[in-house]
């Protein structure tokens, strides 16, 4: 880009309007060209009086001439500029002349759900939302129709397949339509999501960087200024960033604060089962989280399971760490999803986050498949008979459980082990874990398979032993994720008398915390020999769940990967390198494990206002389920991934808390699902306002409550020239009309022959097509209105050239028809006198 | 005898496009005579006569035939009679037939035109008419830069014939000299005569004065006709002409309108040096525009005469 052009784009709000006017102001000189090649020839009988008028005028009539060519070159020359909208200094006295200009106003409104926090005491508005709308639309009201732009921006976080581009725009695009921006603002919906201010203000950026031919740029954030909005942890930064560039793009805009002092909110935040698995065989215990934000009354606690009060409803005071738990006396005795609410009643603000729903996804039976790598031909012969054993002990002391047709308590259901060989023809889909023991070798397809597998939620529990080929680990299963880091060797106690043993003192893993002050457990005699020793990288996400006393090297770790989790056990499950089989706590342990590897099954089942429903895939449907929250069915559609697995998702976004019914095709089957408000807006209380502006990169703030910041708007008129421009180009256009009459440079309507009656003037040819300076001073001014009309509607930009255009046409066509048909230069001297 | 038509009809037969469509000059004069007389009330030349104005001793050499003999009886002197007028009135019709007479602007349809010399021819036609119809005699002159054709006056009635004809007859191509046929004609003139100058003197001011001069020491009356077009007195021209000036004048240009104002003044300012010349000289002076019906100039023009006389 030249530095002319940057000058011009700096000046200028449509630069190139600028060259089409300089390029435009040669067409008088063009007519007057064309004109002196057409002219009429007459023989002159009074040649002399001519001539020696032409001699004593030589001078005057080309000065008239260049004056008149001057006047009009520079009238189309300044159309043009008018058009290019030339930007003037700010407050300069001409500048204000011009008087109106065009903004664009952006408008963010915060629509999440702490806005739905009834203050009380306004006649008008029940919620902020609501005072926001109506603040808003006062501002609106203010504005000029034609010139201004609106657009309005929502900052609440759900993300809406309807709007791909932009969950925030209410207009698509900014609209000089006054009413439809007043309608757009009534189309705003008090939503349940949180707060995302940094989107907001990226839009506000995007369009402002869009809209180049604005020449004022305006934004107006209407919010509760809380703090989850401000000065949530993970927004702070983008906040900080994002704050300097709306200062450099909209200067010190105003923030309609609307949040009261002494706002105050009671919710619920969180319901969560004391264990990592609730099943059918044990007690479960459920604990909600309670929080009390500012000073009120104090609630009433209400637990329900599946819609049944589970409790007395009681009066519970609130504070910051009030997390009342409850145990169903009966225990959860169905397996399957069940509904947990809680529910506080009183004389809450903010109704929204009183009730929270959790769907508890019971276990009465889990499958689990075990892979052997060495398998046995005896009783507890195989790498995993201990642990099948462990898993679904039989109810009486048959060391042979497998034998047995006894019943069995437990929930876990393990088919009997399997070789490696097998694991390849094995649909892992149909299991929640998977554990492999003393498995030699691992190939890459069967890495892909567990990784999916895992990924999907699964739990997987890798089991080493003296089978376990280490390249082989590290270069399939390492690679998949798999491994917790890197396996190095094996380590052996050479010395009979030496062995390794688990540490678990401390601050003990959630795994073994039930080991923890219990004597003679059999965790801390348990004997090892030998295990592989791995290698943790620096970054590695893997929780030690047990540690060597000795070595310090890990016995046991545990990460996630995508839904599930995987569990490394550096030694053998059976006795063959330790001997912890045939301790008591193996049996224990090897259930913890088995619950801590299972990814919650629920967790596609608890939703915040906002996600999607994913139903997993191993629920196997076939067909889209249907999905109702009792009063209206949401579409579902399917999805299939780049793999060619299809599961089913909701075809929006679920922007509404409550209990919602998912119900499968063939109508056999029905979960509930839960989606519950974020967590993070219930805290409604008012930070300060220079808390607001610290946030946003200590920039300058105008801060507003509740009236309409008219201050700010009035300071920023004047800026464009573009009417005063145009000013000139009516007092040109008057003074054109005046010179071409005072120097005979138009057509008179009528010869004036007063020897001759008005039929004779036709019959003699006097009579002129003629335009009198009146009509060409209509046509200029209707010209020069409808140009700005539309200009001004449009926003300027290209909608200007298909105005401007014609326009030139016609003034183009008025002057060769009805104007001068001389625009210029002195008549030629006589060739001879 | 056919009911003569009323007065203001028959008017429409002097308008300028009607004559022009009547092809004969002879009858373009008859009518605008008819035209002019019928809308009088009193002719202005009626009872012209010879009349007794005084008597003077015989002196030798003067004519008997008119000595008083009733005197002589009563008074035994011999006294000559002497009338006002001894002869008739002689008229000559001096007509410019250079190029720029052949201008017009008056578009008479047909391809038909009406030009300053039409008017003249038209003019000089009429008033030869009306002085022979009067017993008067009438004569010709048209020249341009030379005297083309001149016809004594004459009373006899083939004498309008040959006026009317050779009226017809010139062809207009050359620059006028009017100055120098006003000596020629002073000099060619013995009687004192009646001369009608019929031109657009777009000539040197100078050289007609000095010509009209030399007339008016022959003690002839002058009457000066100056005939331009309604176009070149008012110069409404719009678009963008290129001007051929007639006679040699050049070429230009221009703008008519730029123009329109100080060409005006210029024809404005020669028009009254014009006029100003004919007063001191006590010449008739009128100008005639040639889209406007002859009868209201020469009945003005007639009327003006008859008070002169009287």
């Amino acid at each position: 880009m030249t530095i002319a052009s940057l000058i011009l784009a700096a000046w200028f709000v449509n630069p190139w309007f600028v060259g089409a006017g300089a390029a435009l102001a040669s067409i008088p000189i063009i007519i007057h060209i064309l004109n002196r090649r057409r002219f009429r020839v007459v023989r002159w009988a009074a040649m002399e009086y001519l001539l020696q008028a032409m001699r004593k005028n030589r001078r005057k009539l080309k000065f008239e001439h260049w004056l008149l060519l001057a006047v009009r070159c520079l009238l189309i020359f300044l159309m043009a500029m008018a058009l290019a909208r030339p930007m003037g200094c700010e407050n300069a006295t001409v500048a204000a002349l011009g008087g109106r200009q065009s903004a664009l106003h952006v408008i963010v409104v915060d629509n999440s759900y702490s806005m739905a926090y009834e203050p009380g005491g306004r006649a008008d508005a029940k919620t902020h939302l609501d005072q926001a709308k109506l603040t808003a639309k006062k501002l609106i009201d203010t504005m000029a129709s034609g010139n201004e732009a609106v657009m309005i921006i929502t900052a609440s976080a759900p993300v809406d397949r309807d709007r791909p581009t932009d969950p925030h725009a209410v207009t698509p695009r900014p609209t000089y339509d006054l009413q439809q921006a007043r309608a757009a603002i009534d189309r705003i919906e008090q939503t349940y999501a949180g707060t995302d201010m940094n989107g907001a203000f990226q839009l506000a950026l995007r369009v402002a960087e869009e809209e180049k031919g604005l020449a004022r740029k305006h934004l107006h954030v209407f919010t509760d200024g809380t703090k989850s909005a401000f000065e949530a942890p993970q927004v702070a930064q983008a906040l900080k960033e994002v704050g300097p560039r709306l200062a450099a793009v909209f200067g010190k805009f105003p923030v309609h604060s609307l949040g009261k002092p002494g706002q105050w909110n009671q919710a619920v935040l969180g319901i969560n089962s004391a264990s990592n698995l609730v099943t059918t065989n044990y007690s479960a215990t459920f604990n909600a989280q309670l929080e009390g934000y500012g000073t009120g009354p104090e609630p009433v606690l209400q637990w329900k399971v599946n819609n049944v009060p589970e409790g007395l409803a009681r009066r519970i005071k609130l504070d910051a760490e009030s997390r009342p738990t409850v145990t169903p006396p009966n225990g959860m005795k169905t397996g399957g999803p069940q509904v947990i609410s809680v529910s506080l009643t009183g004389e809450d603000r903010l109704p929204i986050d009183n009730v929270r729903n959790r769907v508890i996804d019971v276990v009465s039976e889990m499958r689990v498949l075990i892979v052997e790598g060495e398998r046995g031909v005896g009783a507890l012969q195989g790498s995993g008979s201990f642990l099948e054993l462990a898993l679904s002990p039989p109810d009486e002391g048959d060391a042979d459980g497998r034998a047995s047709n006894k019943k069995t308590k437990s929930y876990i259901a393990p088919e009997p082990p399997v070789g490696e060989i097998e694991l390849a023809s094995k649909k892992l889909e149909n299991y929640r874990a998977v554990l492999l023991t003393n498995v030699g070798q691992v190939s890459a397809r069967q890495a892909d398979q567990l990784r999916r597998f895992v990924d999907a939620g699964g739990g997987l529990i890798i089991f080493a032993g003296p089978g376990v080929n280490a390249d082989s680990y590290n270069e399939h299963l390492g690679k998949a994720g798999l491994l917790p880091g890197q396996l190095i060797k094996t380590r052996t106690s050479n010395d009979a008398a030496y062995h390794f043993a688990f540490d678990y003192t401390g601050n003990p893993h959630p795994f073994v915390r039930e080991f923890k002050n219990q004597e003679k457990s059999g965790l801390d005699t348990a004997q090892v020999w030998s295990y592989w020793q791995i290698e943790l990288p620096a970054n590695s996400t893997a929780e030690r769940v047990l540690e060597y006393k000795e070595t310090k090297d890990p016995a046991i770790t545990v990460h996630t990967l995508g839904r599930g989790r995987v569990i490394f056990f550096s030694t053998t499950a059976n006795a063959e390198w330790n001997a912890l089989p045939p301790k008591p706590a193996y049996v224990t342990l090897m259930h913890e494990l088995l619950a801590g590897s299972v990814g919650a099954g629920d967790r596609w089942m608890n939703l915040t206002v906002g996600d999607y429903l994913e139903v997993p895939q191993v629920l196997a449907l076939t067909a889209p389920p249907e999905l109702t929250d009792g009063n209206q069915t949401f579409a579902t559609e399917a999805v299939t991934s780049k793999e060619g697995v299809t599961t089913y998702r909701s075809s929006k976004v679920l922007s509404k808390p409550g209990l919602y019914t998912l119900k499968t095709a063939t109508g056999n089957r029905t979960f509930p699902v839960a989606v519950n408000p974020p967590d993070n807006e219930a805290d409604v209380r008012v930070i300060p306002a220079e808390s607001i502006r610290k946030a946003l990169g200590d920039i300058e703030l105008t801060f507003v409550e509740e009236t309409v910041s008219l201050a700010g708007l009035k300071a920023d008129t004047g800026n464009e020239l573009s009417w005063t421009v145009m000013a000139i180009v009516f007092v040109l256009a008057g003074i054109e009309c005046y010179l071409a009459m005072r120097f005979g440079h138009h057509k008179r309507g009528t010869a004036h022959h007063p020897g001759l009656a008005g039929a004779d003037r036709a019959a003699g040819g006097f009579e002129r097509r003629a335009m009198p300076i009146a009509g060409r001073l209509a046509l200029i001014g209707v010209g020069a209105l409808a140009v700005f009309t539309i200009v001004g509607a449009s926003g300027g930009t290209w909608y200007a050239w298909w105005v401007f255009i014609p326009i030139a046409i016609i003034a183009v066509l008025v002057q060769v028809l009805f104007g001068s048909t001389r625009t210029s230069a002195p008549p030629t001297p006589p060739l001879a006198a | 005898m056919p009911e003569l038509p009323h007065a203001a009809e028959y008017r429409k037969y002097l308008d300028p496009r009607t004559l022009a469509r009547i092809s004969g000059l002879d009858l373009r004069a008859r009518s605008i005579v008819e035209g002019v007389m019928t809308g009088m009330h009193r002719s202005p030349y009626q009872g012209i006569s010879v009349e007794f104005a005084q008597h003077r001793p015989y002196v030798s050499g003067d004519d008997i035939r008119h000595v008083d003999w009733k005197v002589f009886g009563r008074n035994d002197k011999i006294y000559l009679k002497q009338y006002l007028e001894e002869t008739n009135l002689h008229l000559i019709c001096v007509v410019d037939a250079s190029e720029s007479m052949g201008y017009s602007s008056i578009d008479a349809g047909d391809g038909l035109a009406w030009s300053k010399y039409d008017h003249a021819t038209a003019i000089a036609a009429s008033l030869s008419y009306m002085m022979i119809q009067q017993q008067d005699s009438a004569g010709l002159a048209v020249f341009d830069s030379d005297l083309k054709k001149y016809f004594k006056p004459s009373n006899a009635a083939s004498q309008w014939k040959i006026i009317t004809h050779e009226l017809t007859m010139i062809p207009r191509l050359k620059k006028t000299n009017t100055g120098k046929i006003l000596d020629q004609l002073a000099e060619k003139l013995h009687h004192r005569s009646l001369i009608v100058l019929l031109s657009d003197f777009f000539d040197d001011i100078e050289s007609i004065k000095k010509g009209l001069r030399h007339l008016r020491y022959k003690r002839h009356e002058i009457m000066a006709f100056h005939i331009l077009d309604p176009m070149e007195i008012d110069f409404t021209f719009e678009d963008v002409t290129l001007f051929k000036g007639m006679e040699e004048m050049g070429e230009l240009l221009t703008e008519p309108q730029a123009l329109r104002d100080g060409y005006l003044q210029q024809l404005a300012e020669f028009s009254e040096q014009l006029k100003k010349m004919c007063r001191g000289m006590n010449i008739d002076y009128n100008r005639m525009n040639t889209g406007e019906p002859l009868d209201v100039a020469l009945s003005a023009y007639l009327a003006t005469r008859a008070a002169s006389i009287k």
